[in-house]
């Protein structure tokens, strides 16, 4: 019998059928039953052979590792980040897809808009009757004004483009076509000897002022979450000396270990490798890591909502940022007490 | 144990290793910490006896866990999560393995590791509640086996190891290993020959276990 035949019966990866035959044959051949019979002593002491269990710390290590390195918190930065402008751009106004951020920015963009409209209606009345004035802007920048501040700039009277941007702007559609036509019709005014372009780009600034704030308000939900280890400068976002078991976290054993006394392998070093806390570089922009305090709060409202899993994972983080913090409030906390409880973890398993 | 706590663990406890793996690319925690307690004695036991020394397998056990989790994200539902668990685990017992040229199975007066307050082989055994003799006679067949298990060359080992300790059929087996399946199943007879061998002095013993 080739071994093929042979291990399948032994291991009994042979259908009802062929085992049966195989047997038969098997028992009409000395050999080949003594060869069976001899792979099944051996099978037979091995199954004496008890296992080891492997020391608890390399549980509480790998459940805070884990607990740390989630992966769909990253997710959706990794993806926006990876993809291309309009992905991301996507990722950014995600926060506006909300009827009421959408509602709110439609407003400011028609008010903005009227106004627009509002002002050049009354400069063309004025610009009937005067010559072009010299452009404000120049005036305003040269003495460190805003843009917002300058004047409004003269602009050509009675312009059939200048009343086609109009018309476009008050049907509110397409901003940015409006704006380009806005801005070719200003051109023509520019070469009157008037600068229109700050008062356009008063409105643009408008405009951009919503997106930017909605872009620092989606920031945070971002930035707060776990750091991207896979950008960091190493596989794990640790080093790997940090990662590696060690004797600092103690030999402490049984059930509450990964809960209570979690060994961090890199009590410092995670933020060094991760962008989140980066306030030298764009504080305006990017929104500062959550205290204790803060995740506390989190974690007490995914306690109401039930959602433990969250409850946990952020008790890990709380005791990675402020051990002193989780052991003073969170882990006595009576609202999460539901939430943290460990079973007696490692059941017997075989 | 809360009732809400307990639960979340009873809910997760019958899952596949597969659901498991997708629920822990969502954020959850919980689920990868039952996968963690499900196979990490397994591994742990398939590591040691394939580099023959604890240290060394506690070390490696870590990293093929720390691998699952950096390749969480990665991780496809339709592949088998013990097959793509035991990969990893295999491969850095090749590789542990070509770095220390270990071939043979420790002396059993050799220390486990470098401290003087390691013991042997002898003393890392596990014990039970039965009488001195019969303690010392299983202590010297477990280490005979181990013996007999170190000097299987690599590839014969990995695939008893699997065979027999993991029950994992051949065709995972060679999926994990990269080689045919009836390549699997000749090493595994070659290994079973070589271990009857070695093992012969035992076969009145073996008779008469189930």
């Amino acid at each position: 019998m080739d071994a093929d035949r042979l291990m399948a019966l032994l291991y009994g990866e042979l259908d009802a059928g062929d085992a049966e035959r195989e047997r038969a044959a098997v028992a009409e051949s000395p050999e080949q039953a003594a060869e069976l019979e001899g792979f099944e002593r051996v099978r037979s002491l091995f199954r004496e052979l008890p296992d080891e269990e492997p020391p608890p710390r390399i549980s509480a290590q790998l459940l805070a590792e884990a607990a740390r390195s989630a992966p769909a918190p990253r997710k959706a930065v990794a993806a926006s980040r990876e993809d291309g402008f309009w992905a991301r751009l996507v990722s950014w106004l995600s926060p506006v897809q909300h009827p009421g951020f959408a509602a709110a920015a439609s407003v400011v963009l028609v008010a903005g808009l009227a106004g627009v409209l509002y002002l050049r209606k009354g400069d063309t009345l004025q610009e009937a009757g005067r010559a072009p004035e010299a452009p404000p802007a120049e005036s305003a920048a040269a003495t460190g004004t805003a843009t917002d501040e300058a004047p409004l700039p003269p602009a050509p009277a009675a312009d059939p483009a200048v009343v086609a941007g109009q018309a476009d702007l008050e049907g509110a559609a397409g901003e940015a076509q409006d704006r380009s036509r806005v801005t070719s019709a200003d051109a023509k005014a520019v070469s009157k000897g008037g600068k229109t372009m700050p008062s356009k780009e008063k409105s643009l600034d408008l405009d951009d002022d919503v997106f930017a704030k909605k872009k620092r308000e989606a920031k945070p939900a971002a930035s707060s979450k776990k750091p991207d280890t896979l950008r960091g400068g190493t596989v794990y976002g640790l080093s790997e000396q940090e990662m590696m078991p060690g004797d600092a976290a103690g030999g402490s054993g049984g059930a509450p270990a990964a809960n209570q006394a979690p060994p961090e392998p890199a009590p410092a070093p995670p933020q060094a490798s991760t962008p989140t806390p980066a306030p030298s570089t764009k504080p305006s922009t990017k929104a500062r890591p959550p205290t204790a305090t803060e995740l506390h709060a989190r974690a007490v409202d995914a306690a109401l909502d039930k959602r433990c899993s969250d409850v946990r994972t952020i008790g890990a983080e709380i005791r990675s940022i402020d051990p002193e913090y989780y052991k003073a409030k969170f882990a006595g906390d009576k609202r999460l007490k539901a939430c943290l409880e460990v079973p007696s973890q490692y059941p017997a398993r075989k | 144990m809360s009732t809400a706590r307990g639960g979340s663990w009873m809910q997760h406890e019958g899952e596949a290793d597969e659901v498991l793996m997708v629920a822990y690319q969502k954020g959850d925690v919980r689920s990868f910490e039952i996968l963690l307690t499900r196979h990490r004695k397994p591994v742990f036991n398939f590591i040691l006896r394939f580099v023959g020394s604890r240290e060394t397998a506690e070390d490696l056990l870590q990293e093929t866990f720390l691998r699952v989790i950096k390749g969480a994200e990665a991780y496809q539902r339709q592949a088998k999560f013990t097959t793509w668990l035991y990969t990893i685990a295999r491969n850095l017992c090749v590789d542990q393995s070509r770095r220390a040229k270990h071939r043979k199975a420790q002396s059993l007066d050799a220390p486990m590791n470098s401290s003087a307050e390691s013991g042997t082989l002898l003393d890392v055994l596990p014990s039970g509640e039965m009488a001195s003799d019969r303690l010392a006679g299983n202590k010297q067949l477990h280490l005979k086996l181990h013996e007999a298990l170190g000097r299987l060359s690599e590839e014969q080992r990995e695939v008893f190891l699997m065979r027999e300790f993991l029950d994992m059929p051949f065709k995972d087996i060679a999926d994990v290993i990269g080689v045919p399946e009836n390549t699997v199943k000749s090493r595994m007879r070659y290994a079973l020959e070589k271990l009857r061998l070695e093992l012969d002095e035992y076969k009145d013993m073996a008779k008469a276990m189930p």
